[in-house]
C-alpha cells in the first residue's frame, strides 16, 4: 500500500499561494486600518491616512497623507504628515516585533485646518482639559516674584484712596472712639439716675425760706417752740438725705469724668498707631519696581508655559502608552490573556529586544515661521530591554524672526514608573518687535524693539517640572503711549535701558506651577522710582496722619464738651452742697433756754443801767462838788 | 455536507486501509483541537494532502473537533499552563524561546502547546482504536444493516443515493 500521494502536493500548494496572495492583497487596507484605529486610541481624535502602502522586497512601509484631529479643535488637525517612509525587519515582525530602522517624515505641519471635522474619541474622564496655547482656564496664574503677586494696577504709583483705605481699614481710632462713646452713655445713665433724687436751686431756696420762718420770729409759747422744732428736724433730715445724694452725684460725676479724660489721652495716642499699620500695609516703596521683571514678563512666562504645557498634553497619550507598556510588560511574564486565544508566556532572551523600536525618525517640519528639522532615536515601548532614553532633537536656522533654534533631550522610561522628560533649549537672536509689556490702562508700555538670546532646560518627572531659562535682551527700546503721569515716567526710565536679563524658574506639579522671574532691570528701574517714590510716600503719610488726625479730633471735642460739661455740673454739685451744708448749720434754740437766755440779759441790761445810772449820780455829785467847791473860793478872795 | 458525509460513509465501507482513515481522523483531530494560524498546522496540512488518507474523514473530523475544542479550550490553557510554567521544562522552554522557529510556532502560547500535546498524545492510542472501531464496523455492523430492514430503508433515502452515485462514477472512472 502506497502512503504517500504525491500530487497532494499541488492543492496544497495552492492553498499556501492564495493565502499569501490574499495577504499582499489586503496588506495595505489592512496596514491603513491598523495605523488608523491604534492612532486614534493614542491621539483620543480620529486619525487618517490617505493612502498605506506595503513593499516587501526589502520589507517597507509608506503613509501618505497623516492626520491627526486636534481632539480639542476638531476642525483642525494637531498634526500632518505629507509622507511617511520607513523599512522594516522582516525576520523580528515574523516574531511579533516591530523594528523600524529609520522612518523619514516629510511635510510635517501643525494645526492646518481640515477639509472635514475629525471625530474626538476621549474616553478618559480623569484626563485634565487639555489646554490650548492660548487657553486662560488652565491658570499657571500662580506666578510669584520676589513679593506676593501683584496686578499691574498694583504698580500703579498714584496715591492709593485715603477716605477708601479709612473706610475699609478697621482704625484703633475708630474703635476707642466707639468705645469711648459707649462709656460716656453708660456713665450718662448712671448720673441722670442719680440727677433724680438731687435738690435743685428752687428746691434749696425753698429750704432757705422754711427754715428762716422757723428761726427767725417771736416764739411765744411752749407749743409754739415745739412745733418749730418738729418742722425744723423734718427739714434737717430732707436735708441730710440730700446732702448724702448729692455727695454721691459729685462722687460719681468726678469717676466718670477722670474716667472719660482716661479714654480720651488713650485716644490720643490711636492715630499714630493707625499710622504706623496703615504705613506698613499700603508701602509706596520701591518693592513695586523691584517687582516690574514678573509685571511686564509674568505672562509672558506664564503664555510660554501654557504652550509647553499643551504640547506636553498633546504628546502625554503617547508617552504614557510607551511607559505603561513597560510597567505591562516585565520580563518573564505574560502578555495577554484572553480566553481561547492563550496567553502568552515570555521567557529569557540572550539577546533580547523590544516589541518595538524606531531607530530613527528624521522630519522636516514647516511651521508658519519656517522650517524646522528634527530627529528623535531610540523610540521604544521598552527602553528597559533597549536600555537607551529616547533622544530628540530640533533645529532650525531657516525661521522668521530668529537667527537659530535649537531643541534637544531625552524621554527616559527605563525605570517604571518614574519616566523623566528633560529638554535643553538655546534661541539665538529673536527679534521682538511692538511686544505690549502691559496692557493695563495705567501703564500702556510697548516693547518697540528687541534682540532676545535665550538658553535653558526643564525637567519633566513624576508630573512635576524644574525649569530654568535665562533670557538676555539686547537693544532694547520702550515706548509708552503715556504723555503724562507716572506712566510716562516709567517710560522714560526704561527708555535709557538697552539691556538687561531675565532668570526664570519654574517649579512645582503640572496643575500649581511656581514661577519666580528675577532679573537686573528691576535694580535699574528702582533706583529710577525711588525719587518719585518718596515724594508720593511723603505725600500719603501727610494726608493720613491728616485724616486720622480729623477723626480724633471728632471724638476729642465731642468728649472735651462732656467733660466740660460734667466740670461745670460737679461745680453746680458743689456749690449745691455747700449751701445744703449752710442750711444743714442753722439751729433751732430751746425755748427754756431762750427764756434764760432773755432773762440774763434783762439782768445784764438792769445792771448796766443801774451802773450807768450810778456812773451818772456820780459824775453829776463830782459836778455838784466841784461847783460847790468853786463857788467857796470865790467867796474868800484871796 | 452530505457529499462529504457520504463520501466517508464510502470509504469506511471500501476496502481502502482502515489506517488511512484513522490517519485522517487523527490529523484533523490535531488542525481541529489546535489554534488554526499556527505553525504546525501548515505541517498538518501538508501531510493530509500528501499522505494517501481520505480527506474528506479529515475534513469532517477538523470540523467536529473544532466545535469540540471550543469545549476543551479551558483544559487546553490549564495544560498548557502548566508545562510552559513548570521549573523543571524551564531550560528547555528557554532554549526553545531562543530559536527563530520555535518562537514562530507560538509553542510558548498556553493554548497551542496546551491543545498540540493533548492531540500528539491522545493521536496514538486513538489512531489503534479509530482503526480497530472501522475494522469492527466492517465486520460487523456494515453487513448487518446491509440485510436489515433498516438497510433498505436507508437504500432508499437521499443519502443513500448520493452514495451510490458517487459508487457508480468511481466505477466509470
Amino acid at each position: 500500500m502506497k502512503w504517500v500521494r504525491w500530487q497532494g502536493l499541488i492543492p496544497f500548494v495552492l492553498i499556501m499561494a492564495s493565502v499569501v496572495t490574499g495577504s499582499v492583497f489586503y496588506a495595505n487596507t489592512v496596514l491603513k486600518n491598523l495605523i488608523e484605529n491604534y492612532g486614534s486610541d493614542l491621539a483620543g481624535a480620529e486619525v487618517n491616512v490617505a493612502k498605506a502602502t506595503l513593499q516587501f522586497q526589502p520589507l517597507a512601509f509608506s503613509l501618505q497623507n497623516i492626520e491627526v484631529t486636534d481632539k480639542e479643535n476638531p476642525q483642525q488637525n494637531l498634526v500632518a504628515i505629507s509622507e511617511l517612509k520607513g523599512g522594516l525587519d522582516l525576520l523580528m515582525l515574523m516574531f511579533d516585533h516591530i523594528l523600524i530602522d529609520q522612518i523619514q517624515i516629510d511635510g510635517l505641519t501643525f494645526h492646518h485646518q481640515r477639509k472635514t471635522p475629525g471625530a474626538v474619541f476621549e474616553t478618559d474622564a480623569t484626563h485634565t482639559k487639555a489646554l490650548t496655547p492660548t487657553d486662560p482656564s488652565r491658570s499657571t496664574s500662580q506666578v510669584k516674584g520676589g513679593a506676593t503677586a501683584e496686578s499691574p494696577t498694583a504698580f500703579n504709583p498714584d496715591l492709593p484712596n485715603i477716605k477708601e483705605i479709612l473706610k475699609r481699614e478697621p482704625l484703633l481710632t475708630t474703635q476707642l472712639a466707639n468705645d469711648l462713646e459707649q462709656l460716656y452713655q453708660l456713665e450718662k445713665i448712671k448720673l441722670k439716675r442719680l440727677e433724680k433724687q438731687l435738690p435743685d436751686r428752687n428746691q434749696l431756696k425753698d429750704y432757705e425760706q422754711r427754715l428762716k420762718k422757723i428761726t427767725e420770729g417771736k416764739i411765744d409759747s411752749a407749743e409754739e417752740f415745739n412745733r418749730r422744732n418738729k418742722e425744723f428736724k423734718r427739714i434737717k433730715k430732707t436735708l441730710k438725705q440730700d446732702q448724702k445724694n448729692l455727695s454721691l452725684a459729685k462722687q460719681q460725676i468726678h469717676s466718670s469724668r477722670k474716667l472719660l479724660s482716661k479714654r480720651l489721652k488713650a485716644i490720643k495716642a490711636a492715630p499714630q498707631k493707625d499710622f504706623r499699620a496703615l504705613k506698613q500695609k499700603y508701602p509706596i516703596n520701591e518693592k513695586g519696581a523691584a517687582n516690574v521683571s514678573r509685571l511686564f514678563f509674568g505672562d509672558q512666562a506664564e503664555s510660554w508655559t501654557r504652550k509647553a504645557l499643551y504640547w506636553y498634553d498633546a504628546l502625554k497619550p503617547f508617552i504614557t502608552s510607551l511607559s505603561e507598556s513597560i510597567d505591562s510588560q516585565p520580563q518573564d511574564t505574560s502578555i495577554a490573556a484572553e480566553r481561547s486565544s492563550g496567553r502568552y508566556i515570555a521567557f529569557p532572551l540572550k539577546g533580547p529586544q523590544p516589541n518595538f523600536l524606531i531607530k530613527k525618525i528624521s522630519f522636516k517640519a514647516e511651521l508658519e515661521q519656517g522650517p524646522v528639522n528634527g530627529e528623535i532615536t531610540h523610540i521604544s515601548n521598552d527602553q528597559s530591554i533597549l536600555n537607551q532614553p529616547m533622544v530628540f532633537n530640533f533645529n532650525s536656522k531657516a525661521l522668521s524672526g530668529i537667527d537659530s533654534v535649537a531643541l534637544s533631550g531625552t524621554m527616559d522610561a527605563r525605570q517604571p514608573g518614574k519616566a523623566t522628560t528633560t529638554l535643553n533649549f538655546d534661541f539665538k537672536n529673536i527679534k521682538i518687535i511692538d511686544l505690549a509689556l502691559s496692557g493695563d490702562q495705567s501703564l500702556p508700555l510697548t516693547m518697540t524693539q528687541a534682540n532676545v538670546d535665550t538658553t535653558g532646560s526643564a525637567t519633566l518627572s513624576t508630573g512635576s517640572i524644574l525649569s530654568n531659562a535665562e533670557i538676555a535682551f539686547k537693544n532694547v527700546k520702550i515706548s509708552s503711549s503715556a504723555k503724562t503721569g507716572f506712566a510716562a515716567e516709567v517710560a522714560l526710565a526704561l527708555k535709557s535701558i538697552q539691556h538687561f536679563n531675565i532668570n526664570s524658574f519654574i517649579t512645582g506639579p503640572l496643575a500649581d506651577l511656581d514661577i519666580r522671574l528675577k532679573s537686573n532691570l528691576d535694580q535699574q528701574l528702582k533706583s529710577a522710582f525711588s525719587k518719585r517714590l518718596k515724594a508720593k510716600r511723603k505725600e500719603f503719610e501727610q494726608k493720613l496722619k491728616a485724616q486720622l488726625e480729623e477723626k480724633l479730633q471728632q471724638a476729642l471735642s465731642k468728649h472735651n464738651i462732656h467733660i466740660k460739661d460734667w466740670n461745670k455740673e460737679e461745680a453746680d454739685f458743689r456749690s449745691r452742697l455747700k449751701k445744703l451744708e449752710q442750711l444743714a448749720k442753722i439751729e433751732l434754740d430751746n425755748y427754756q433756754d431762750e427764756q434764760e437766755k432773755k432773762l440774763q440779759e434783762k439782768k445784764q441790761q438792769e445792771q448796766e443801767r443801774l451802773q450807768q445810772r450810778k456812773k451818772e449820780k456820780r459824775k453829776k455829785l463830782k459836778q455838784k462838788l466841784q461847783n460847790s467847791l468853786e463857788g467857796n473860793i470865790k467867796g474868800f478872795k484871796f | 455536507m452530505l457529499k462529504m458525509f457520504a463520501k466517508l460513509l464510502k470509504a469506511l465501507n471500501s476496502e481502502s486501509d482502515p489506517g488511512q482513515v484513522s490517519v485522517a481522523f487523527i490529523l484533523g483531530m490535531i488542525i481541529g483541537f489546535t489554534p488554526l494560524f499556527s505553525l504546525h498546522n501548515v505541517f498538518i496540512l501538508l501531510l493530509a494532502f500528501v499522505l494517501r488518507i481520505n480527506l474528506s474523514g479529515f475534513f469532517l473530523a477538523w470540523g467536529l473537533f473544532s466545535t469540540i475544542a471550543l469545549l476543551l479550550d479551558p483544559l487546553f490553557n490549564l495544560l498548557g499552563e502548566s508545562l510552559l510554567t513548570s521549573s523543571a521544562l524551564t531550560p528547555y522552554w528557554t532554549a526553545l524561546y531562543n530559536n527563530p522557529f520555535w518562537r514562530l510556532s507560538h509553542f510558548n502560547n498556553t493554548l497551542v502547546l496546551g491543545s498540540l500535546s493533548l492531540s500528539l498524545v491522545l493521536s496514538i492510542p486513538l489512531f489503534f482504536v479509530y482503526k480497530q472501531l472501522i475494522i469492527r464496523y466492517r465486520q460487523h455492523l456494515l453487513k448487518w444493516i446491509k440485510k436489515s430492514k433498516v438497510g433498505q430503508l436507508i437504500k432508499a433515502n437521499k443519502l443513500f443515493r448520493i452514495y451510490q452515485s458517487l459508487s457508480d462514477s468511481r466505477d466509470s472512472i
